[in-house]
Parts: C-alpha cells; structure tokens; sequence
C-alpha cells in the first residue's frame, strides 16, 4: 500500500527549468489541500514520449523505469502536471505491470544503472485528474478564498486523455473535466473551433521543424483569437511553452499582434485558494504580462454550529 | 513490401503524436504506434536529425531534455524555491553524477552521423 495523501512530485523538464511558477502554485496548491509532497531526488526527463521514444522504444522505457522506482522507494504514487511526463510514465508503468517480459527485459538493463528494479507498487496521477476527479468542483469551493471572473480557452492538450485505451480518464472527443472544476473557480469556458487538436508541439516536431510546428499552431491561435478569451488555460508545460513562444513567434513573422496570457491550471487555482498574484509568475513570462485577475472576493458565510 | 525509402523520408518525424488519428481509426491501425516503430528503424540506421541528436546530448549531460538557464536559476529564487530542482542535474553539480554517467553510456546510443550527412553539414 502506498502512502495516503501523499504524492512523489514528478517535476519533468520544462516546469522546473522554464516555468518555475507552475512549480511553486502545484506545491502551495496541494499543501494547502492537505496533500504531503515528496521530492523526487535524481529524477530525470521522463523520458519525452516524442522524441526518446521515437529513438529507442526499450531505453524510453528503461529511463522511464528508474523515474518510477524512485517514487517506489518513497511509497508514493507520481503526480505530474505535465501531459508529456505523464504519457510516458503513465504508460511505461501500466505496460510494465502487466508484460511480465517487458518487466524482466527492462529491469536487467536498470541494473546497468544503478541499485532499481521496477516492482509496480505506485501509480501515475495528473493534476488535472487529481484536483478535477479527486478533489472536484465540490471540494475546491471549501477552500478558495476567491474567484477569478474571466472567460478563457481551454487547451487540453493530446497525450493526457490519449490514447484512451491506456490513459482510461474520459472521452478524448468531448472531454469535461477540467470545464466542470474551473467552473468552480468563476471561469466560463468559451468554446473554439478545433478545439481539442494538437498545440503542435509534440511528437519531436517542435526540435525537427519548427516552421511546421508553427504552421499547426498559427491555426490553432486564430480559432482562439475568434473568440476573444481573457486567457489561454492549459495543462501542460510544453503546450504552455508552445503558446508562449508561439504567440511571439506569430507576432514577429506572420504580421499576428496576439498578447494572450496563457496559464496553467495550478496557476489558476493557486491564485483562487490565496498565493499573491507575484508568485503566478505573469511578469516572467513572454505575453499578457500585465494581465491581473479580475477577482470577485468571497464572503464566507459563518457556519453555525 | 520492402520499400525502405519511408526510413529516410522526412515525414515520419512530422507527426505530432497528438493521437487523434489512433483514436478515430475505424480498422484499429494505431498509426502512431507504426509510426514510432518507423522512427526507431530510421533512428538505428543513423537517419535522426542534428536537433534531435542534441536532445539525446542535453538528456546525458543534464538529465534533462531542456536544461536550466542562469535566468530561470534567479527566478527559482525569488519564487522562494531551491535555486537548482532536485534532479540528477542537481545531484551532478554537487559531485554525485554516477547515475547520468551509467545512462550516458548505457542509454540511446546513437549511430555515427553519416558521412555524406557530414558533408551537407559542412557544406
């Protein structure tokens, strides 16, 4: 049995050394939930499920692996906030639990690196799952202090519902789950057209042709821009990075003024539970900047006991 | 069957991985899994690309596919975090880089770029 109310934080690449204010909202926001976080210590890439997966199916796996025994040694179940991290090590785990030849295969070779074997003790949990299904939209109104009044676009992403065969969330084609929890927080979502394709970002395409990655998500920012949102709410790091640096690549090359700010959702929910809007970590980031939540304050009623 | 052209055909690295195609297919293909069984054949054969080379680089140096920066380092901190994450990278500055030298060695090893490649790169 692995640890209650505990998770081993799974912190990936792009978060701790892009966006380190996703980092820091996540750990006040389950802190404040009464979660206990663990550093995951030596931790590595997950491996990316698009570009090391693409070179060597068997070493993916294998790092992926050492990842998931260092929270086996903690007793703790993964939490990622990142599509990505969470694809592969959602997936090597599950495929490792149940191919005992998979299992065998890959442990010889961790020996090579170090003092691991894979048992498959712990699972793999996503924020998105954890805060939308665990906690929920029933939950998290006990605890914020404020709402945020705003409309925004909600992305997704690929790899945190796909493929549904192994992910085993909801539906890919008509996805609510981080609609319904957002609600919660004020947010209404605004609907956009091909809303639930790619960012562009994935699958290695992002290193091997930027132009063509670029081409995706030029489509992607004028569906979005239709509908004018306050803000661009996401789910993962790397789709953040992407609307990011993207909106400022459009902006430079193809003649786009786009200022959309865009957040992640334990930005989102960690300003509505009381972490000052400094630690959101706006000012660090390339658009909408100056972007202030418009909040409406709550007034707790007194329970009467 | 045996046409070898499609291992060296830019295409396959174009696909994003986003699923849609696996999920919809009607014969149960699963495209993206052909597609990354592709990817390791072609990988094998030396056809990666230079950008992808330097992610296998920045994975056995680091330990992680986007390394920190000096910039991200001052931000840590005024966020109130610890300056480097608790990652093997950390773990290598501080003298202890045993794991990321067994998975330099052990893990993706890449064929050599190949010569006519070399060439065009240099060209």
């Amino acid at each position: 049995m692995v640890k209650e109310n505990t998770f081993a934080f799974f912190l990936g690449c792009i978060m701790p050394n892009r966006y380190p204010a996703i980092e820091k909202s996540t750990k006040f926001v389950m802190d404040k939930l009464g979660y206990e976080i663990l550093d995951m210590e030596r931790a590595t890439c997950c491996p990316a499920p698009g570009v090391f997966r693409s070179f060597n199916k068997v070493d993916w796996m294998v790092a992926a692996a050492r990842n998931l025994c260092i929270a086996e040694q903690l007793d703790a179940d993964i939490l990622t906030v990142c599509n990505g991290c969470f694809g592969t090590l959602q997936e090597v785990n599950k495929n490792l639990k149940a191919n005992e030849e998979h299992r065998v295969m890959v442990n010889e070779k961790l020996k090579l690196i170090g003092d691991y074997e894979f048992k498959g003790t712990i699972d793999v949990r996503h924020i998105a799952e954890v805060l939308g299904y665990e906690v929920g939209p029933w939950g998290i109104e006990d605890v914020i202090v404020r709402k945020v009044n705003a409309r925004a676009a909600i992305h997704y992403g690929c790899h945190f519902l796909k493929p549904t065969r192994i992910r085993e969330i909801e539906s890919s084609e008509g996805p609510t789950i981080v609609e319904e929890f957002v609600e919660a927080l004020g947010i209404e979502s605004v609907r956009f057209k091909e809303q639930l394709t790619c960012c562009g970002a994935g699958g290695g395409v992002k290193a091997y042709d930027s132009t063509a990655s670029m081409t995706i998500f030029g489509e992607k920012m004028k569906n979005i821009d239709e509908v004018k949102p306050d803000f661009i709410l996401d789910i993962c790091p790397f789709c953040h990075l992407q609307y990011e640096t993207g909106q400022d690549y459009l902006n430079k090359n193809k003649s786009c003024n786009y200022d959309y700010p865009v957040i992640h959702l334990s930005q989102l929910t960690a300003y509505c539970m009381g972490m000052g809007q400094e630690f959101i970590g706006l000012q660090y980031q390339v658009m909408g900047q100056d972007y202030i939540f418009g909040e409406e304050e709550l007034e707790k009623e007194e329970e009467v006991i | 069957m045996g046409d070898l052209s499609v291992l060296e055909d830019p295409d396959i690295w174009l696909c994003t991985t986003c699923y849609q195609c696996y999920e919809r297919c009607p014969r149960d293909v699963r495209p993206t899994d052909v597609i990354m069984e592709l990817r390791n054949y072609a990988t094998k054969l030396g056809n990666i690309s230079p950008n992808h080379r330097a992610v296998v680089g920045y994975l056995k140096n680091f330990g992680h596919a986007v390394p920190i920066n000096d910039e991200v380092k001052k931000r840590r901190v005024e966020l109130g975090l610890e300056e480097l994450p608790p990652t093997a990278f950390k773990f290598k500055q501080e003298g202890d880089d045993k794991d990321l030298k067994n998975i330099e060695e052990h893990m993706f090893d890449l064929p050599p770029v190949k010569e006519e490649k070399k060439e065009e790169e240099e060209a």
